[in-house]
């Protein structure tokens, strides 16, 4: 019993020291009215691989997440954010994903006034 | 009065359109140098009654005051209060400092999934809908489970029925709403709050004590007001979808369409159970190992039920002066318990509950254009109920025809710190009853008319954040009584400072009662029904003080709430089975009062861990035949401990249920018809329920595990004579603890926002 005490705890540091967190900051094109791009954006980060936090700031579009460096990186997670639709600093948006938003969730550019 | 308020503020930002609103967000600086939002800041314009509050990102939106430059007051609790000129229109963003300086500890702005308020002038506790999820199953009754401030109750031990208590007093004595328009009234009383499913509710308010006359005559103890999703706040689809280890299905779809200048929601729910249960109720004695074998009795320990109900909502958007919305709903329910198939048919104690219930209700708002502060609504509702109810020999059958009007204007005086409220209502309920079995006086197709026309005004006075009082007063004229009941009602709060608030509230209601349908559970007993006179409408005053303190601990926010309320009742309908095998209804004569004291304390132990725990004492008297008794089968004492548990982005929940209900009078009753022997008078044991949840959530649905009742506990003999239905000792209403045992249930709820 002791033994198997130990040991977890002996895993429960190592895992704690190679699981090294970071933390950035990616700008995004979550530009639309109310909280969608928010909601979508952090929903789809918060079953992400690694993270453990996330807020999109609605006013100037950034994106902060905190993730496990072993278990994800900045680019893959700029990739998802461009397959959910957005644009992720230099990674431009999956524009078939893109137009596949709900209108309310779509960039205000992209949106024909007409319509 | 509080909702009126809210519900017309919510119609005016609505219905504003963006060139008149006034944006910004409210955020505090971490000491990490990051901005973090604040979640129900109030922004309102000083001196008016003009505010909302700001969302989860912090982000508010307030129509544009009526002349600048004005001054914009920013409140949260535990924060500092803000106040900015603003000389135009414009965005503005807004940062809060903490009222309490604990150096380098991060103060945390979490929003509990029960709330109360500390600026609200009427004691509201709100239930959210993370707190609904937590008790999975089924309908309104559930979602109390994890509330010390509403008890459910079982009424016997063969319909399955449950019924609310508040300040110790029935259900009935609670006006209960929905979206402020009377939902549980007449003869929907023994079942009306099975009726409503848990998960097309968004959020429930509870009110304690005497509550705002525009809301109508009826809260004795209080008010129970519960809203359904809005389109605007609705996911597109969410389904859910229940089975508990006896078999019982639950499925729930709600949907979302939006065309043109209308939003509908559509509400579907689904409740089948058609399987046979008898696990409790019987006790064989064996003589030869002296040990008791605990088996069925013969009778199915919850009904089989079929049950179907649906809701359309249909809510116009056009025009920024005015909105309204319509809503249809339509139940049928059938239940079916008593005994066991194994009994041959023709001796079998049946009972057989039919519901058909259609509800038509609209709501109409305008406002007076660039003065949100005046503005007139008209609610409207009229419902068509048909019930059956088998109870053996017992055959109870009753229609209710209804209709009701309620028309509300508000304006202010010089300012919006003088806000007057007035206005009328109308009530017609017609009830046709038939009643055949054990009465000395049975009756069919007995109509009678209940018309109440109300006249009602309500001044509110506000100085400041710290200090509000509510004054009304409504004039209720009953066509069968022929009289005016005038019914005065106060309500004030004050704040000593920004973490204390103290109410006091003080208010008269009345009722009329429906004796059959309210106390449809005494019908599963052999006791013979006395109701000779005439029944009076029901009158009751009911004082209340309450004060709130918010508090924090180690940087984190915790609650202390304690309550104290007496409910004294003018007149009562008493319900009498103190003498055994007899069931009486008549008018109070002598006293009859209940006093309830609650304390309630609630803080988070550590990230994710909330714990809520609350104590509270009933004690209800009533005058039976001129002897004063403590009331039966109402608990004195009950505690709830509530414990729960998330992860990181609640991807993990847990939670955990306790609760203590105390002994409860237990009147005497006969034992048997042949031998004539007497169970005399007694108290029940106490004892303890414990329910349990986990809940993961994945990206687009999460899945669902819990359990009621983990220990078992159930009242050994809940039905007296369960061998001989058909004598005058047989009672399956005695019931002050469970009858069914622990029950293991899963489901699974799918959304798409």
């Amino acid at each position: 019993m002791r033994k198997l005490i130990i040991f977890l705890l002996i895993n429960v540091i190592t895992v704690n020291l190679y699981s090294q967190k970071q933390t950035v900051q990616i700008k995004t094109s979550a530009e639309c009215e109310g909280t969608c791009c928010k909601d979508r954006i952090e929903k789809e980060m918060q079953f992400t691989k690694g993270v453990t936090a996330v807020n999109l700031d609605i006013e100037t579009q950034v994106l902060s997440i905190t993730f496990k460096t072993k278990k994800n990186s900045v680019e893959n997670i700029r990739t998802i954010i461009s397959n959910i639709g957005y644009d992720a600093d230099d990674i431009k948006a999956n524009r078939k994903a893109h137009d596949d938003l709900p209108s309310c969730c779509q960039h205000l550019e992209f949106i024909d006034p007409e319509n | 009065m509080k909702r009126i308020i809210l519900t017309l503020m919510l119609l005016v930002a609505t219905i504003n359109t963006k060139a008149q609103q006034i944006k910004g967000r409210v955020v505090e600086i971490l000491p990490t140098g990051e901005e973090s939002p604040l979640h129900g800041a109030n922004v309102v314009w000083d001196g008016t009654n003009t505010g909302t509050t700001s969302n989860e990102q912090g982000f508010y939106v307030i129509s544009e005051p009526e002349s600048y430059p004005t001054t914009m007051v920013v409140t949260f609790i535990g924060y500092q209060s803000y106040k900015k000129e603003i000389k135009e229109w414009g965005h503005y963003d807004i940062v809060l400092e903490s009222s309490v300086k604990i150096s380098q500890v991060e103060v945390k702005g979490k929003v509990n999934t029960t709330q109360i308020s500390t600026l609200d002038p009427i004691n509201v506790q709100t239930i959210s809908t993370g707190e609904l999820e937590k008790a999975a199953c089924c309908n309104l009754s559930e979602s109390f489970s994890t509330n010390a401030t509403v008890d459910v109750v079982f009424t016997d031990a063969v319909s399955g029925a449950k019924q609310i208590q508040m300040l110790g007093l029935d259900g009935v004595y609670t006006q209960i709403t929905q979206e402020n328009i009377p939902l549980v009234r007449g003869i929907a009383s023994s079942y009306g709050i099975s009726y409503v499913p848990g998960t097309w509710i968004e959020s429930i308010q509870i009110i304690k004590g005497s509550g705002s006359v525009v809301n109508g005559f009826e809260s004795l103890t209080g008010q129970i007001n519960l809203e359904y999703y809005k389109p605007e706040s609705a996911p597109k689809l969410f389904w859910n979808s229940y089975v508990n280890q006896e078999g019982k299905l639950d499925n729930n779809l709600l949907l979302l369409k939006q065309n043109g200048d209308w939003k509908s929601n559509l509400f579907t729910h689904i409740s089948y159970f058609d399987r046979e249960i008898d696990h409790h109720g019987g006790t064989t004695h064996d003589h030869t190992i002296h040990t008791d074998h605990h088996t069925g009795d013969k009778f199915l320990d919850a009904p089989k039920v079929k049950h179907v109900s649906i809701l359309n909502r249909w809510q116009y958007k056009g025009n920024p002066n005015y909105g309204m919305q319509f809503i249809a709903k339509a139940l049928i329910e059938e239940r079916l318990g008593g005994q066991i198939s194994e009994v041959p048919k023709e001796d079998r104690y049946i009972v057989d509950i039919n519901n058909y219930l259609y509800e038509i209700f609209s709501k109409f708002g305008a406002i007076q254009p660039n003065t949100p502060g005046k503005s007139a609504g008209l609610q409207t509702s009229f419902k068509l109920h048909n019930q059956t109810a088998i109870f053996g020999i017992n055959n109870y059958k009753a229609l209710q025809e209804s209709a009701y009007v309620n028309l509300i204007r508000q304006t202010y005086i010089n300012n919006t710190n003088n806000i007057f409220k007035y206005g009328f209502s109308q009530y017609a309920d017609r009830y046709t009853e038939s009643f055949s079995g054990n009465i000395n006086t049975p009756f069919n197709n007995q109509i009678r008319l209940d018309l109440m026309s109300g006249l009602f005004s309500e001044y509110t006075f506000k100085s400041g954040d710290f200090f509000n009082i509510t004054t009304g007063i409504r004039a209720d004229y009953y066509n069968n009584t022929k009289k005016f009941n005038y019914l005065p009602r106060l309500n004030m709060k004050y704040n000593p400072n920004e973490k204390t608030a103290f109410r006091l509230s003080a208010g008269r209601a009345f009722r009329i009662a429906n004796v059959f349908a309210e106390n449809s559970s005494f019908l599963a007993s052999g006791r013979t029904i006395d109701l000779v006179e005439d029944l009076n409408p029901e009158i009751a005053w009911n004082y209340g003080a309450n004060l709130t303190y918010c508090f924090y601990l180690n940087g984190r926010e915790g609650t202390i709430n304690l309550d104290a309320y007496r409910t004294d009742f003018e007149n009562q309908v008493v319900v009498d089975i103190e003498t055994p095998s007899e069931l009486s209804f008549y008018n109070l004569i002598g006293s009859s009062s209940a006093n309830s004291v609650q304390a309630d304390i609630m803080y988070e132990l550590f990230d994710g861990f909330d714990v809520k725990a609350a104590y509270k004492i009933n004690d209800v008297h009533t005058t039976y035949n001129g002897e004063e008794k403590i009331s039966p089968l109402t608990p004195k004492n009950r505690a709830l401990v509530n414990m729960s548990y998330a992860t990181n982005f609640d991807k993990w929940m847990f939670d955990l249920t306790w609760n203590y209900i105390g002994e409860s009078r237990v009147p005497s009753y006969k034992l048997d018809d042949i031998f004539g022997d007497f169970r005399s008078e007694h108290m029940s044991d106490p004892f303890y329920l414990i329910n349990a949840q986990v809940t993961k959530k994945f990206k687009d649905f999460s899945v669902y595990v819990g359990g009621e009742n983990l220990l078992s506990y159930t009242q050994e003999n809940p039905i007296i004579d369960a061998a001989n239905p058909t004598s005058s000792a047989f009672d399956a209403s005695l019931i002050y603890a469970p009858v069914m045992g622990r029950m293991i249930y899963t489901g699974l709820r799918y959304k798409i926002k």
